[in-house]
């Protein structure tokens, strides 16, 4: 005979108690284990009926048992993109439980753990449960995890290196660049905020961190899933090249890639080794088409000067001195990368220093219209339009040729990069006659 | 009517109360449905109207959950969906109502209680 708030059932076996958070009448928040999964669960008194409670049931692993017991994080976190059960316990116990695994749908909000619930450990084996104000938590449902492990078939303990973590890490932040982009999400605020000592993980704090988790937490299942095949993942209207960046990085360095949420619960498991036969379907897909990386969303040429110039100078170009958002400061930044001026590292590259030196405008602009027509996009666009120079580009082709060029930008997105691209050749087209007397010079 | 006059609930086991319980005493806060409260507010979840037949229970299980100051109570009821529409009612208990087990760091404790007692009367709902 079970006890009436501890049912035992066909799907979990036998449950034992193994920790108490919070006792009313009898527990009400509660770790079981089940001996038949050898698992933990966490268990929360979800509502009351006549004759019966019912009560909700996730999986609850030792990271985020931690995580709760010291507070890092508020209890309703754990129940995050998790499956939900929901047991209803008769309080005559002669009457079965009942099981029933919930849809999102079913899911009652008002029935989780409420925000600023929070556990914290007294002893061994006891514990208390209390009221804290949200921002007091180290982390929340806005941050997710990233973290990275070696491949468990490679042997010994050998260190992760510094430059695939950075390589890894700026491959996910291309990733969520590209679903913020897909999302068309407004002021996606992305950054590193907590980092695991001595461990390959990193929290990061996103603005509209729930639909991006779960939207790349759904591209995730259908990569390693792909199996070769590109379809479905190209449904996802996301910047392809991004994922096979990702994908080749993990590879190269032997890496295991965890995309987890803040309470440690993970969502994803990227194991490059299944994924041959996809990176191979990326790159050949990615080797006729421009990456989102390569199309400058940096609408005014000027400001790009202003941060070669400023760079040359040691002087600071962010949100505050250029009264722009963060987001924005990086497209030019990313812009003045992609046009060459600047090394992966933000240091002027010869051509940046010229442009920085350069006393007049026309020569910069200069400058600027023969890198844009080196550049990736550039150079693709004046391929796709079968011209040899920007002036005879037509600002009208900028949004077909990102539809049919890009690496899978939906045709808002490919409308909206259209725009920076027509502003910059606008700008160019200004100063045809001086490129071209230039050009004449240069070549005598 | 004398104390040993007030019976245990037949269901409680040799162990409950436990022998470091404390005759009960004090102010006491408890959620209550009904206002005024009734005997049925104070029924713990493993006696009467229900059946008896849960095995390997601790002696807790046998309590009423009572706390001694009102913002533990208050916590009690924003804390699970079930609770939120109960009243936090406020009485002072006597020796004849049961024992007490000791406060803890919720100020939570266990009452267990003597059937009969009219203990719903010394209470009185005040939020």
């Amino acid at each position: 005979m079970s006890i009436y708030f501890l049912p035992e059932t066909k799907e979990f076996g036998k449950l034992s108690i193994t920790k108490e958070y919070y006792r009313y009448d009898v527990p009400r928040a509660f770790v079981a284990h089940s001996k038949k999964l050898n698992k933990d669960l966490l268990v929360y008194w979800a509502d009351e009926f006549e004759d019966s409670d019912t009560w909700y049931y996730v999986d609850f692993s030792n990271i985020e048992q931690e995580r709760v017991e010291n507070g890092y994080i508020q209890l309703r976190d754990v129940f995050q993109f998790k499956k939900i059960f929901e047991i209803k316990t008769y309080f005559d116990v002669d009457l079965p439980a009942e099981f029933k695994l919930l849809t999102c749908e079913e899911v009652d909000h008002e029935a989780l753990p409420p925000q600023g619930f929070a556990v914290k450990r007294l002893s061994d084996n006891e514990y208390t449960a209390y009221n804290r104000p949200l921002d007091s938590f180290t982390s929340n449902n806005q941050y997710h995890e990233i973290r990275l492990s070696r491949n468990s078939t490679k042997k010994g303990k050998k260190d992760i290196s510094w430059s695939s973590v950075q390589e890894i890490f700026g491959s996910w932040e291309a990733v969520y660049r590209s679903i913020v982009d897909s999302l068309d999400l407004k002021k996606p605020s992305f950054q590193p905020a907590l980092s695991g000592v001595g461990s390959y993980k990193m929290q990061f704090k996103a603005a509209h961190n729930q639909e991006i988790t779960s939207k790349a937490s759904e591209i995730f299942k259908t990569l390693i899933e792909s199996n070769g095949s590109l379809e479905e993942l190209r449904s996802f209207d996301i910047d392809l090249s991004t994922i096979e960046s990702l994908v080749s990085n993990l590879s190269t360095y032997n890496l295991k890639f965890e995309f987890r949420t803040n309470s440690g619960n993970v969502l994803s498991s990227i194991d490059t080794a299944d994924l041959e036969d996809t990176a191979q379907s990326l790159n050949e897909y990615n080797q006729s088409r421009v990456g989102s990386e390569s199309i400058p969303q940096a609408d005014e040429i000027s400001r790009i000067i202003t941060f070669v110039e400023k760079r040359y100078h040691g002087q600071p170009f962010n949100s505050n001195t250029e009264n722009l958002v963060e987001r924005q400061i990086s497209y030019y930044i990313s812009a003045a990368r992609m046009l060459g001026l600047t090394k992966w590292g933000g240091q002027l590259t010869p051509i940046g220093q010229k442009l920085a030196e350069a006393e007049e405008l026309k020569e910069k602009a200069t400058i600027l219209i023969d890198l844009f027509e080196r550049s990736v996009c550039g150079w693709a666009w004046l391929k796709h339009s079968n011209v040899k120079s920007v002036f005879e580009l037509n600002r009208e082709s900028a949004v077909p040729f990102l539809l049919e060029k890009s690496a899978g930008l939906s045709e808002n997105t490919a409308k909206r990069r259209a725009v920076t691209l027509r502003k910059w050749l606008d700008t160019f087209k200004a100063y045809k006659n001086t490129f071209k007397i230039q050009t004449k010079l240069n070549s005598l | 009517m004398s104390i040993d006059d007030y019976s245990w609930p037949k269901d409680f086991p040799s162990n409950v109360p436990p022998n470091d319980a404390t005759d009960a005493n004090g102010i006491a806060f408890r959620l209550v449905k009904n206002n005024p409260p009734s005997d049925l507010d104070f029924v713990g979840h493993n006696k009467e109207p229900h059946k008896k037949k849960s095995k390997n229970l601790k002696p807790a299980d046998y309590g009423t959950s009572m706390f001694r100051d009102i913002s533990n109570v208050e916590f009690a009821r924003n804390s699970f969906k079930a609770q939120r529409n109960k009243k936090i009612a406020e009485g002072e208990l006597v020796p004849l109502h049961g024992k007490i087990s000791k406060v803890n760091h919720n100020n939570h404790f266990e009452a267990w209680l003597r059937e009969e007692t009219g203990i719903e009367d010394c209470f009185t709902v005040v939020k």
